[in-house]
């Protein structure tokens, strides 16, 4: 047989055949398409855009409305279906196929973020600022984070020679004034007394604030002063985002089950919600801790083939004859879970903007988990911790996660935030499938950033 | 000189692959009314996407050999429809003569393996003939790897039991060759 097949395989595997086809006119048929002038194809027009987001946007809406599975009764799609000839598989029990499904409850995800570091202005004096070229560059500086002798309600030029190389300790001993009289810097002597000098600043220095190389961060006060104790360092943040989840199963046995499985699930859109905690170490860095609240989707799509053989008719002892059988079956696997990030915070804020990168990992546990999936023999078997059947997913398992954010600071108070999700999810060896099984999750988050 | 759109250079290219691409296109094609379709598409993408080929992972032939390949069995998937094809069981197995096929043209041997169920014939086609792996086949044809092994046997099952080749079976399907 070997030796046939090879004569096959030398015989047509080179071979040439002519006259089916006219070369010329196919030929004229082709040489317009492929030459310089090959007409090309249009861009999208726009409006075909602002359609496509539209129904995207549609979409998200009723993944959000949308029960789990496609079935308007709730049951699970399962057919069984003979493309030629009139073959039925035996019966599967289509009553087990009402598998519960529960809705795609909008579930969100949480996450946690970090103010990383954060100047008190008020806003009155960065108006003032603005207005002088001085004052800007003392803004400049502050938004580098060079600022270490912040100058608010600056004095006009005239008066700070009065106190060049002077302190403030010596402005309030020479200045004469009553506890209650402010001063130029709009203090009052009594006001003064909480205050600690932190360094002596040439008027000139603050005229040319790049020479101040040395700067350290302080929060920003009218008067070239630091206020103890006053620093804030804790942030607090709700987000609320929506992710999908890419399986990966390795592929150890000579089915390839792992990579049918890999075929076999789509992802879906999933929910998450997150309350986070966030503390400054440094003027950059933030450790970044909370609860996170996940609940994931993704769809079964098994589609089975195989030949064989059926009598004509379906009536026994006439000829036989070949048939495709197929079986599809869909379902959507859900399992939520609860994550506990503990991550650190690298950002930088220029004027309103932040941007910076979270990374860490997180403990994460999981709530609920049902679905249906190829066993490790790879038949089609349902899953539910309700039902105590053996699990797709352990009871724990630790994800690695990184975070790219960009926010916008509406105030002293409050920013909002938006930011990536990338976590590589390691479930460690499922028995159920007899594969080990990571997962990498993908998502977009927004929320609200609170300093109190 | 392809690659620079020169038409003189297309056209040179186009007639040297023709002949091969015809018969690869034909070998493939269920319905070899959409030959002169396929590859006509087969040709504008060649054509279009060559600044693509690199000569480091596979020679054009086998490069250009895959475009049509794919294109022939996306028609295959478009306009075909899974026929019933008999499937006649013999009951004694018949000793092979490969000798037969020397007396074959390559047409005659086309015709004979398109007697073949459809799908077997393509996973034979892919297997035997050009060489791609189950795992390949499977994914070019949407099937498990599982289910190209049971084909290819399928259709070493069908070859089996055809190629005990008498003179009934080749005055039958080849009326026109003469049996030694």
């Amino acid at each position: 047989m070997e030796d046939f097949e090879k004569r096959i395989k030398n015989r047509l595997r080179d071979a040439s055949s002519e006259g089916r086809v006219d070369a010329d006119d196919l030929w004229a048929a082709i040489e317009p398409n492929i030459g310089e002038d090959a007409p090309s194809k249009k861009g999208i027009p726009v409006w075909r855009w602002l359609l496509l987001a539209f129904l995207l946007t549609g979409f998200a809406i009723l993944m959000l409305l949308r029960n789990g599975n496609e079935n308007p009764k709730g049951t699970a799609i399962y057919t069984d279906t003979i493309k030629s000839g009139e073959l039925k598989e035996p019966a599967l029990g289509k009553e087990d196929l009402n598998a519960e499904i529960s809705p795609t409850k909008e579930k969100a995800e949480d996450k946690s973020l970090l103010a990383p570091f954060r100047f008190e202005i008020d806003d009155e004096n960065q108006k003032s600022k603005k207005s002088q070229d001085s004052q800007g560059k003392q803004e400049d500086i502050i938004n580098q984070g060079l600022k270490n002798t912040t100058i608010a309600n600056p004095v006009p030029e005239h008066d700070l020679k009065e106190y060049t190389s002077s302190t403030q300790n010596e402005l309030i001993g020479q200045s004469g004034l009553a506890k209650d009289e402010t001063d130029l810097t709009g203090f009052t002597l009594s006001e003064r007394e909480g205050f600690e000098v932190t360094q002596k600043v040439p008027v000139l220095e603050l005229l040319l604030p790049l020479k101040m190389e040395n700067a350290k961060e302080t929060i920003a006060l009218p008067g070239i002063v630091k206020v103890k104790g006053k620093a804030k360092r804790l942030s607090l943040g709700i987000f609320s985002g929506g992710h999908v989840l890419s399986n990966k199963f390795e592929n150890g046995t000579e089915d390839a089950l792992g990579e049918v499985l890999e075929d076999s699930f789509s992802p879906e859109l999933g929910f998450s919600l997150s309350a986070e905690l966030s503390y400054r170490i440094k003027r950059r860095i933030s450790f970044k801790t909370g609860i996170e609240y996940f609940q994931s989707q993704e769809e079964f799509d098994y589609t089975r083939k195989w030949d064989t053989l059926i009598w004509r008719d379906g009536v026994p002892g006439t000829e036989l004859i070949n048939a495709e059988a197929e079986r599809r079956v869909r379902h959507y696997n859900k399992h939520t879970f609860i994550s506990i990030p503990l991550m650190l915070s690298l950002g930088v804020q220029k004027n309103r903007l932040q941007y910076g990168l979270d990374f860490g990992l997180s403990l994460n546990f999981v709530n609920s988990q049902s679905g249906r999936i190829l066993n490790e023999r790879a038949f089609l078997t349902d899953y539910s911790d309700e039902q105590n059947t053996p699990s797709l997913k352990p009871d724990f398992f630790m994800a690695y996660q990184l975070q790219p954010y960009l926010g916008y600071a509406i105030n002293n108070q409050f920013s909002i935030r938006v930011r990536g999700d990338f976590r590589l999810q390691n479930y460690g060896f499922a028995e159920l499938i007899d594969l080990k099984h990571t997962s990498v999750l993908t998502g977009l988050g927004i929320g609200l950033i609170y300093i109190p | 000189m392809c690659r620079e759109k020169k038409p003189e250079a297309q056209r040179i290219l186009y007639d040297l692959l023709l002949p091969y691409l015809e018969m690869l296109s034909r070998r493939y094609l269920r319905d070899e009314s959409f030959l002169k379709d396929v590859l006509q598409e087969s040709f504008i993408r060649i054509f279009k996407s060559i600044n693509q080929f690199d000569e480091r992972k596979a020679s054009f032939k086998t490069w250009a050999s895959k475009i049509v390949i794919n294109n022939c069995l996306k028609c295959n998937t478009q306009n075909g429809k899974v026929n019933t094809v008999e499937f006649v069981i013999n009951l004694h197995d018949r000793m092979i003569d490969a000798k037969v096929l020397d007396d074959m043209t390559n047409e005659e041997i086309l015709a004979f393996l398109k007697n073949m169920p459809s799908e077997y014939f393509e996973v034979f086609n892919l297997y035997i003939i050009d060489g791609f792996s189950h795992k390949e086949i499977s994914k070019m044809l949407n099937i498990s790897p599982s289910l190209s092994r049971q084909r290819l046997t399928r259709s070493r099952a069908w070859l089996k039991k055809r190629i005990g080749l008498d003179k009934r079976f080749i005055d039958h399907f080849f009326p026109d060759v003469k049996n030694n």
